[in-house]
């Protein structure tokens, strides 16, 4: 923590391709129901479905929640049920387009390092 | 130290938009000078009979667009492709779009009948790459969706930038007058 910002400085005066300094997502869990919310500024691909690839194979789809007008973002958090008793480890897939800015970038994060509660 | 953790949280933030090359939105300047463009081998092509490669569009300019269908900013810059492509394909522009998945085949971004339906769908006639396995996306250093790479005749490569823009637009416009400089070169 002590040097994060020192990172975020760098990224923010260098405009270079380093290591993702935020995540572009935040992940939440209650109960059997999973919510992705973008970082400020972010928009959710709805066009290319989030997805949790889950370790054992499984894949857990965000295919539920409003869109906007356009059907391109998701317009609220984007949400997925998922079994009871299933080990949430895997990889989180998410397109992310920030607003205003035009263009998408593809992210693929460990569902473990998302996790938070609601 | 609060402060300093809400400064990393922020710079950070911008950090995450604004990492990559060029400028925020839309093209990118000059390159510091210009390099060879290197030979894709993409092999599974549409709206062309045979598989194009850099050498064979020696003498052309040529415009990669790298883009998925499944990006809302890259179908929204497809207006802007097929104004180049019906303006100056006779005068000597070739537009190559490299069809680039974000997702693995699950999707179906791979799938060369969505590809083509996506094609048809938006109306673009001008050739394009099936790049599955993201040999060219890799080859090229291409991080966003869409991407625009500008060739000269001499495959050299003297224009790179990402962004959606539309017809009219500024950034459409800047890209006109650079295909039309390298189209007089």
């Amino acid at each position: 923590m002590k040097h994060l910002w020192l990172l975020g400085l760098l990224a923010f005066g260098c405009g270079k391709a380093i290591p993702v300094v935020a995540a572009p997502v935040t992940l939440s869990v209650q109960g059997d129901k999973l919510t992705l919310r973008p970082a400020a500024g972010g928009r959710i691909n709805a066009r290319l479905a989030p997805t949790i690839e889950l370790a054992s194979g499984e894949r857990i789809v965000f295919d539920q929640g409003a869109l906007d007008s356009d059907s391109a973002y998701f317009a609220e958090p984007p949400t997925a049920s998922f079994r009871s008793g299933t080990a949430l480890l895997g990889i989180l897939r998410v397109g992310v387009c920030p607003a205003g800015l035009a263009v998408c970038q593809s992210f693929e994060l460990p569902v473990d390092q998302l996790l938070t509660a609601p | 130290m609060r402060i300093l953790a809400t400064t990393s949280i922020i710079a950070g933030t911008v950090g995450f938009l604004l990492t990559g090359r060029g400028t925020w939105p839309g093209p990118s300047g000059n390159l510091p000078a210009p390099r060879p463009a290197p030979e894709w081998a993409n092999t599974s092509w549409l709206n062309t009979d045979h598989p194009l490669t850099l050498a064979g569009l020696r003498g052309r300019v040529v415009l990669l667009n790298f883009w998925v269908f499944t990006c809302y900013n890259c179908t929204n810059t497809v207006p802007s492709l097929k104004v180049f492509d019906q303006t100056y394909r006779d005068k000597g522009l070739t537009i190559v779009g490299i069809h680039s998945p974000e997702f693995p085949p699950y999707a179906g971004e791979h799938d060369k009948g969505n590809v083509a339906k996506a094609l048809a769908k938006e109306g673009i006639l001008y050739p394009n790459a099936q790049d599955n396995n993201h040999a060219t996306w890799n080859l090229y250093g291409i991080e966003y969706w869409p991407s625009f790479v500008l060739i000269d005749k001499k495959g050299q490569i003297r224009y790179e930038g990402y962004g959606e823009f539309h017809v009219g637009d500024g950034s459409h416009k800047e890209w006109a007058r650079r295909i039309e400089a390298l189209l007089a070169e």
